[in-house]
């Protein structure tokens, strides 16, 4: 088995107030380890302790206890930061600055030669869709454009540990589905991705394991297939079933169960709904303003 | 070097699209443009020069100071406040280049607005000059000039001599105070050594660091007794350490004001001399009085005016650059109001650090006696804060260059090199040296 991308050791972080008291124990005897290619899903209700664990294991907040090792490293080691792509939890960029700018910016502290730069920000802004924004501010960004900007920012150094603090948080469907996409691709071409998310859907879609926190300490914590199944509990799937043939089923199941079993129609989720309207109404009008549609995943990160 | 630049080019691109910023570089430019139109001056170019030099530079500096010291300030916090530097900082970037990079980026828009100011100050002189004068008057006036002191006269043993002699004479009454005597004394003793009478002589002695070179002037400024139009006949000498005469020169004056006698040729080697003025009038009524403090002194030319105002410029981009130094460790580890309360303060210390040094060398700050003794131990009190205060405030301490500037006294090496490397340079590297230190160690993310 290879080495754990990130490891985290007994890591425990208390809230002191000016004079040292305890105010509030966010983290408690958090253990975890991310293997290379993995996406692993952080979860928890608000004030769980999910992002208070990504600022540890970024170095941007000192732990109380534990040990975390990055890389085989400490988290606020700079070379290890080279290999790290953050998107926070709020996109708090310089509204001042054009996208072009922000991703520049970002771009030049990770010491990348401004050819390629260029040619890095003008895939990721192809990517998520906002290449047409030319000079526009980000302060003038909706939170969905700037959230897009921030997962740009995430992936220009071509990260090896990606973390993400609600990525999907402001974004509409369609781009919640496209950083969803672009989690398992960046999972396909073994990168690693820590995810912190509380909405339960999204994190099913894209993660292998996960661990629920409340409280700032660990519940449950396994791969998210384990954890989901139901026991003694089967799923049956049958298309272009007809009415006379549905009977028989159930008249046999019901004289091999002794009792008669309840069949209800396939539903389709909200989200794919969604999406098939939308790609619809696009077909039809063209775009609308603000983001246009996403390209493929960028070509330095295929 | 990447990500230092990066800092640098991305905070300058950062403070010139701040709105703050923005309205201060407004204020400025007004400033600059059209505070010298609305003052009148007195017609002269003495008068055009001070009133540029003075107030549209000197409000242009301290407007320039505020913006460094807001720009200094909220260079960190402000992202800190808005969790801007979270992001930052989880990009590979050290926080030491963080904060130089900034703190770089902050005193060099400082600096280019102040020499900008300086460029703007000299062409409004130049013009006024083309308006106000003759060539020659501008020649003189827009000429800095280095001003050399005798030593200081020790009034205290003048005046204790004084009462030593007067005491031997029998002529001091017994129910006269010692207070009063030697108040009497040193008044006495002051008025001697700045006064001569017709057939007595006066000396001055000159401690030079290196011996002169070019044209010397003796600037004398003084007053004369009694109402008369007769010239008073009178000589100068400069006499070297064995007494022996190297140079001498007669002039008469009349009435009060100010001469300007030159020097011809200078005595190369002189580092040590004694300037004597004999008043040659036969009549010992006949009083010259010298002004005190600086009634003599010597002039030698040093430089052009707008040399002198660039290197006053220079002068204050380095107490700017200080200023900067600690706004950016405060706003590193404050708020942006609390790191501006902080360096805010050190602003107006520096501006007051003169008063508080003569404070702290005259014992007190009260007028007259204190009123009662919790008075007296509030004084005494506030002494105290102020000599803890002062070996800080004492490098900060470069008097009115600007004013110096425009009395045409030459921003000399000592206090220019010497301000900038030996007092500002060790100081900015301590408050470096601390903010980066404590900024590294820092959490910059708190609860959410």
């Amino acid at each position: 088995m290879s080495d754990p991308i990130l490891s985290t050791e007994d890591l425990g972080k208390t809230f002191r107030d000016f004079w040292r008291r305890p105010r509030a124990r966010a983290v408690d005897s958090l253990s975890l380890s991310l293997e290379p290619g993995e996406v692993y899903g952080l979860l928890g209700p608000n004030g769980s302790g999910k992002s208070t664990s990504i600022k540890l294991i970024l170095g941007l907040l000192h732990p109380d206890k534990g040990r975390i090792r990055v890389f085989g490293k400490s988290p606020r080691d700079v070379k290890v930061k080279h290999r790290i792509g953050y998107l926070p939890e709020e996109s708090n960029l310089y509204p001042y600055l054009d996208a072009r700018e922000s991703l520049r910016f970002t771009a030049a502290l990770f010491g990348i030669d401004p050819e390629e730069r260029e040619w890095r920000i003008t895939q990721l802004l192809e990517m998520v869709g906002l290449s047409h924004t030319g000079r526009r501010r980000i302060g003038e960004f909706s939170k969905g454009m700037a959230r897009r900007i921030g997962l740009a920012q995430a992936l220009i150094n071509d990260p090896d540990l990606v973390i993400l603090d609600e990525p999907t948080s402001g974004l509409d469907p369609l781009g919640t589905r496209q950083v969803k996409d672009i989690i398992r691709s960046l999972a396909e071409r073994g990168k690693t991705v820590l995810l912190s998310s509380h909405l339960l859907a999204d994190v099913e879609d894209v993660c292998d394991r996960i661990c629920i926190l409340y409280g700032g300490i660990v519940r449950a914590e396994g791969p998210i297939r384990e954890l989901l199944q139901v026991a003694n509990h089967l799923q049956l799937q049958l298309e272009d079933l007809d009415p006379e043939k549905r009977n028989q089923l159930l008249n046999l199941l019901e004289d091999m169960l002794g009792k008669r079993p309840q069949l209800e129609p396939s539903r389709k989720d909200l989200e794919t709904f969604f999406l098939e309207v939308v790609a619809k109404a696009r077909e039809d009008s063209g775009e609308a303003s603000g983001t246009r549609k996403e390209g493929e995943l960028a070509e330095f990160l295929v | 070097m990447t990500a230092f630049k990066a800092i640098l080019i991305h905070h300058l691109r950062a403070m010139l699209r701040e709105k703050v910023a923005l309205c201060m570089l407004l204020l400025l430019a007004g400033l600059l443009m059209l505070l010298p139109s609305s003052l009148r001056d007195d017609g002269s170019l003495d008068g055009a020069l001070r009133l540029q030099t003075q107030y549209s530079m000197g409000l242009a500096t301290v407007l320039v100071a505020f913006m460094t010291l807001w720009c200094s300030a909220s260079a960190i916090s402000a992202d800190v406040a808005n969790k801007r530097l979270q992001h930052i900082l989880s990009l590979p970037l050290r926080r030491s280049i963080l904060w130089l990079g900034r703190w770089t980026a902050v005193i060099l828009l400082s600096s280019t607005l102040l020499f900008i100011s300086a460029g703007v100050t000299l062409f409004r002189i130049h013009r006024s000059v083309q308006r106000y004068s003759s060539q020659k008057e501008a020649a003189t006036l827009l000429r800095a000039r280095h001003l050399l002191f005798p030593e200081a006269r020790d009034y205290d043993q003048l005046a204790k001599e004084f009462i030593e002699i007067e005491r031997l004479k029998g002529s001091v009454p017994d129910e006269v105070s010692d207070e009063s005597l030697m108040q009497d004394a040193l008044a006495m003793a002051q008025a001697q050594s700045t006064s001569v009478r017709g057939g007595d002589s006066l000396d001055w002695n000159f401690q030079l660091e290196r011996p002169l070179r070019g044209i010397l002037h003796i600037e004398a400024t003084f007053d004369r007794s009694g109402i008369s139009a007769r010239q008073l006949p009178g000589s100068w000498q400069i006499l070297d350490e064995r007494g022996q005469e190297r140079w001498a020169s007669e002039e008469q004056v009349s009435g009060s004001g100010q001469v300007f006698i030159p020097v011809d040729p200078i005595p190369a080697d002189l580092t040590q001399f004694t300037l004597r003025y004999r008043n040659l009038s036969p009549d010992p009524a006949q009083v010259l009085f010298f002004q005190p403090g600086n009634g003599v002194r010597l002039v030698q030319p040093a430089g052009s005016f707008t040399w002198n105002l660039l290197r006053a410029t220079l002068l204050l981009c380095g107490l700017l650059a200080l200023l900067a130094a600690l706004g950016m460790s405060a706003g590193a580890l404050f708020s942006l109001p609390v790191a501006c309360y902080v360096t805010a303060m050190l602003l107006l210390l520096e501006l007051a650090s003169g008063t508080l040094e003569r404070a702290v060398s005259e014992g007190s700050t009260l007028v007259g006696d204190a009123p009662n003794q919790w008075v007296e131990r509030l004084d005494q009190l506030t002494i105290g804060t102020y000599k803890l205060l002062l070996p800080i405030l004492q490098p900060l301490n470069i008097g009115n260059p600007l004013a110096q500037v425009a009395e045409g006294i030459w921003i000399s090496n000592r206090l220019l090199w010497g301000s900038l490397f030996l007092r500002f340079t060790p100081l900015f590297c301590l408050l470096a040296l601390i903010g980066i230190l404590l900024f590294s160690r820092r959490e910059v993310a708190s609860q959410s």
